[in-house]
């Protein structure tokens, strides 16, 4: 009999009867009792006590845990009967607190398990376009001010060709700028922030080696040298593994929350009747305030 | 032997030109690789820099912008007011991720920040998540359960100006107390760690660990931020300081003990940023201390110089660095204002509570307690910052996502009332789109930049990106300005805003050398201008505003003033033109009214041309019509740190 050596086996036997059990078990205990009562053990005791001893600074008296008793019993008698009463069907606070308690469950439990070292390498693989180091430029530029000259565009033009007869050996001066006419190994975030976005695209898009421009930035009109260019490079797993497990994290508890939802949706399903898909696409009317 | 010949001849021309004593040096020295002349020897020994204008250079190139004073739904009364984003949105975003605000709006800044301080308040820190999740120790107190229950049942803005109110006036019951030693509050503290932690990035971007003293005694603002210079090993060794007796205590000094006691138990470094004195009702810059009726001492005045070396100048709760009761003649002083009351306007403001409430009249209270007490107390150099209650350092005009989080982008909030106090009312569209702290350090460190704000290389902003350089020194003239780096001028030939002139020397007047560039995506600028304060003769105090480099080919009139640069706003497009004002700015100048015995300041403040004020893109975005009493330009700006001129003795 070679099925009674199978491990499957044993385990479909004994999940069977192990379901058996409880099923039996909790028919027959809800039988016995439809609720169970009020019941006080040392475990409440001791939360009472502690919750006023944080609260308080102190122990409290025997009189003082007699009263936090009897308020604790008065209100879960109240709610039990309150709940027999159906007084918790559609109550937006109750409700709100219900699944704010699940949400708070997923997020805990998602934030305890850590993915394999494999599973962390798999998902750094699919997403290497975010694991990059910057790309990173050097360059040089000249600067034209609309203050200083009424077309500054042509005059940059100019000086370029002046550059293209005479060769780069002396350039011309431009005009003062408070920033550096040379910046070594920048990335495009920092050039960017120092001469705007597009100054910063068109610089990078650049051929490395000869002066190009006018290139316009929010100051005025440049012509720019680019003196070297590196591409990004892919970072080593080894040296980005926290951020990729931050990543991942975040990757993560997005993922199982949506899969929950998705979940719930189908078990119970979600019907917007015909009726309220007119008023669902409404806009409000815009009312003028003062 | 030869090669020590060489060794020596050349030894003695560095001597010769380092002592620069015409009787030893000698102009010419013969040896056998040929002949070493005067010149040839300054091209080899001269301290001025290489041939590459870049090697050894070490001086900051780039101000790196950032706001320092940030909360999150860890602040209680943040929370209260509808916030539920963490520090670690709060990161993101300032990284220039695109998140999703309390309000289930997208938010994205136009670009990235380069530093951020998450520095929610001490008291009650975590307080909020707990009475959301509705933690049974603040359900058993009925103050508690009846703040969970509006809240939850969608009256949370009542829920908050009733905490506020209930912290501002010290009558939060006793069992809602989160006092620093109760777990809750460690696990938030230790929350705020952590999320600095993660986000923290050398180089990139730096994530400071840092927390809010709340002190607000009857109402009056004394608040302060604290910033950490460390990491989380040392940090997570102490327990932000909280105002609340029994563990804390509302008088600075007491917080100044506190981070004094810090630095001894980690070998750690922490700095505090005061910040809206004018809701202080005059007790932010006291020259008679509060509490004890005694006139500040020169123990005062060193602790707090020591430990507050920053002043928020400019934030959401109005501006502050001078106002037209205290600067008559500076037509630009009527600026962002807020001055009806203290922080909660439980009080009225008098007049005579203003002079102790703005930076400007400050820094000339500290030149004067100087010559008191022999140290300045207000020797401090300027950053704004936000004070955003949301999660969201988000203060651009067109990208405002408010106070708190019941302002976000909505078309009520135009017209809304935001604090009702029994002394007055201030409206939603009173609150200003400000500010960031620009601070030009070296590297974009944890390290570097606490350092630099430590030495005040500091400017405020009231949310736009300029760049603004200010340097003081007794030798800058006219061709400084036109180099093609006036930094190296700068750090070469004077001290960066936040120093020390020191002493003149004899015939010797103040020079400073500034410039401007405008925020690469923003608006032209208008004017330099540089503030002066100073000590007369008599002992009083006295300012004065020079206009020093403007746009365009204006000139000053008659009374000296120098016409407006002129309005290029569309109100009802939330639009302007860059047709006025000039990118960038550049000038040396020099005190036509210096008298070298009189200890004085100077700072420099960069105006903007007009642009829209956030209420005029709400109006635009919502279609909704502003009451006539909403201003709808605004003309950005910057303040420098000072730099201080004292005399010899």
């Amino acid at each position: 009999m070679k099925l009674i050596r199978e491990p499957l086996f044993h385990f479909v036997i004994a999940g069977a009867l192990l379901f058996g059990v409880q099923e039996w078990w909790s028919r027959g205990s809800q039988n016995a009792m439809p609720e169970a009562s009020v019941r006080i053990g040392p475990g409440e005791v001791r939360w009472l006590r502690e919750t006023f001893a944080s609260q308080w600074r102190r122990e409290p008296t025997s009189s003082e845990l007699t009263d936090l008793m009897a308020t604790l019993v008065n209100e879960e008698l109240l709610a039990r009967e309150a709940r027999a009463l159906g007084l918790d069907q559609n109550d937006t606070i109750v409700r709100r607190r219900l699944a704010q308690k699940l949400t708070f469950l997923i997020e805990d439990t998602t934030s305890i398990a850590d993915p394999s070292e494999d599973e962390l390498r798999r998902f750094f693989a699919t997403r290497a376009e975010h694991h990059r180091t910057e790309a990173q430029v050097s360059f040089r530029h000249i600067f034209f001010s609309p203050g200083q000259r009424p077309n500054p565009s042509a005059e940059a033009g100019a000086a370029l060709s002046l550059i293209a007869a005479n060769g780069d050996a002396r350039p011309p001066e431009g005009d003062p700028l408070p920033l550096e006419d040379e910046y070594a190994g920048v990335d495009l975030q920092t050039v960017s922030s120092l001469f705007g976005p597009d100054f910063a695209r068109t610089v990078f898009a650049l051929k490395p080696g000869s002066w190009s421009g006018p290139v316009k930035s929010g100051y005025g009109a440049h012509l720019v040298l680019v003196l070297r260019r590196e591409q990004g490079e892919p970072h080593r797993f080894e040296d980005v593994r926290k951020t990729v497990m931050d990543d991942w994290r975040r990757w993560k508890a997005n993922e199982t929350n949506e899969a929950f939802l998705a979940n719930l949706r189908n078990k119970y399903g979600v019907v917007v009747d015909p009726d309220a898909k007119p008023l669902l696409e409404q806009e409000p009317k815009r009312q003028a305030i003062r | 032997m030869q090669r020590s010949l060489i060794d020596s001849l050349l030894l003695a021309a560095i001597a010769s030109l380092a002592l620069n004593l015409p009787a030893i040096a000698q102009d010419t020295a013969a040896s056998d690789v040929g002949t070493l002349d005067r010149a040839a020897a300054e091209k080899l020994f001269r301290t001025m820099r290489a041939y590459s204008p870049y090697a050894g250079r070490n001086f900051p190139t780039r101000p790196l912008f950032g706001d320092t004073h940030l909360h999150t739904s860890f602040s209680f009364d943040a929370g209260a007011f509808g916030a539920r984003l963490g520090p670690s949105d709060a990161y993101r975003l300032a990284k220039g991720e695109q998140v999703t605000a309390s309000s289930g709006q997208p938010a994205k800044l136009s670009r990235p920040l380069d530093f951020l301080v998450v520095a929610d308040h001490s008291d009650n820190m975590g307080f909020f998540p707990d009475l959301l999740a509705g933690k049974p120790n603040l359900m058993a107190d009925p103050t508690g359960r009846r703040w969970h229950d509006m809240i939850v049942g969608g009256k949370g803005a009542d829920a908050a100006v009733e905490i506020i109110v209930a912290f501002s006036q010290g009558k939060l019951p006793k069992p809602l107390v989160y006092g620093p030693d109760s777990n809750a509050y460690r696990s938030a503290w230790q929350e705020t760690i952590k999320a600095a932690e993660q986000a923290n990035d050398p180089g990139r971007f730096t994530a400071f660990i840092g927390y809010e003293w709340t002190s607000n005694t009857g109402g009056n603002n004394l608040h302060r931020n604290v910033v950490f210079r460390d990491n989380g090993d040392k940090a997570s060794r102490v327990l932000p300081y909280t105002v609340l007796p029994p563990f804390g205590s509302d008088n600075p000094r007491d917080l100044w003990k506190w981070m004094a006691g810090y630095e001894d138990k980690t070998g750690g470094r922490v700095l505090a940023i005061a910040h809206n004195g004018n809701l202080s009702n005059g007790r932010m810059f006291p020259i008679v201390e509060p509490g004890t009726g005694k006139r500040i001492d020169r123990e005062y005045a060193e602790a707090r110089i020591k430990w507050e070396r920053l002043y928020e100048a400019t934030q959401i709760k109005g501006d502050g660095e001078t106002h037209p009761y205290l600067s008559p003649n500076d037509e630009f002083a009527n600026f962002e204002r807020w001055d009806k009351g203290n922080l909660d306007l439980s009080e009225s403001k008098t007049p005579d509570m203003l002079q102790y409430e703005y930076a400007r009249n400050a820094l000339k209270l500290g030149l004067k307690l100087e010559g008191e007490v022999g140290v300045n107390p207000y020797k401090f150099g300027m950053i704004g910052s936000t004070d955003s209650h949301t999660g969201l350092a988000a203060v651009e005009e067109d990208n405002y996502f408010g106070k708190t989080s019941a302002m976000e982008p909505s078309a009520e909030r135009s017209s809304r009332v935001f604090v009702k106090g029994e002394k007055g009312t201030i409206y939603e569209w009173e609150t200003s789109a400000s500010g960031y702290a620009a601070v030009w350090a070296a590297e974009n460190t944890r390290e570097a930049l606490f350092d630099a704000m430590e030495r005040r290389e500091t400017y405020a902003t009231t949310g736009s990106r300029m760049l603004v350089r200010f340097f003081g020194g007794f030798d800058f003239d006219e061709a400084d300005a036109v180099t093609r780096s006036p930094a190296v001028s700068g750090y070469t030939k004077g001290v960066p805003m936040g120093g020390d002139l020191g002493a003149a020397p004899a015939g010797k007047v103040p020079t400073f050398l500034i410039a401007a560039l405008k925020d690469p995506i923003g608006a032209n600028l208008d004017r330099y201008q540089i503030v002066k304060g100073w000590v007369d003769a008599k002992g009083d105090m006295q300012e004065k505003v020079y206009d020093v480099a403007w746009s365009g080919e204006r000139k000053p009139g008659a009374d000296g003033k120098l016409p407006p640069v002129g309005n290029s706003v569309d109100v009802a497009n939330a639009n302007w033109t860059n047709t006025i004002g000039s990118p960038e700015l550049i000038a040396v100048w020099k005190d036509p009214d210096f008298d070298p015995g009189q200890r004085a300041f100077y700072y420099g403040r960069v105006l903007e041309i007009p642009t829209p004020r956030w209420t005029a893109y709400d109006a635009k975005y919502y279609g909704v019509k502003l009451a006539p009493e909403v201003p709808t330009s605004i003309q950005e700006r910057a303040y420098t740190s000072p730099i201080w001129y004292s005399p010899a003795n």
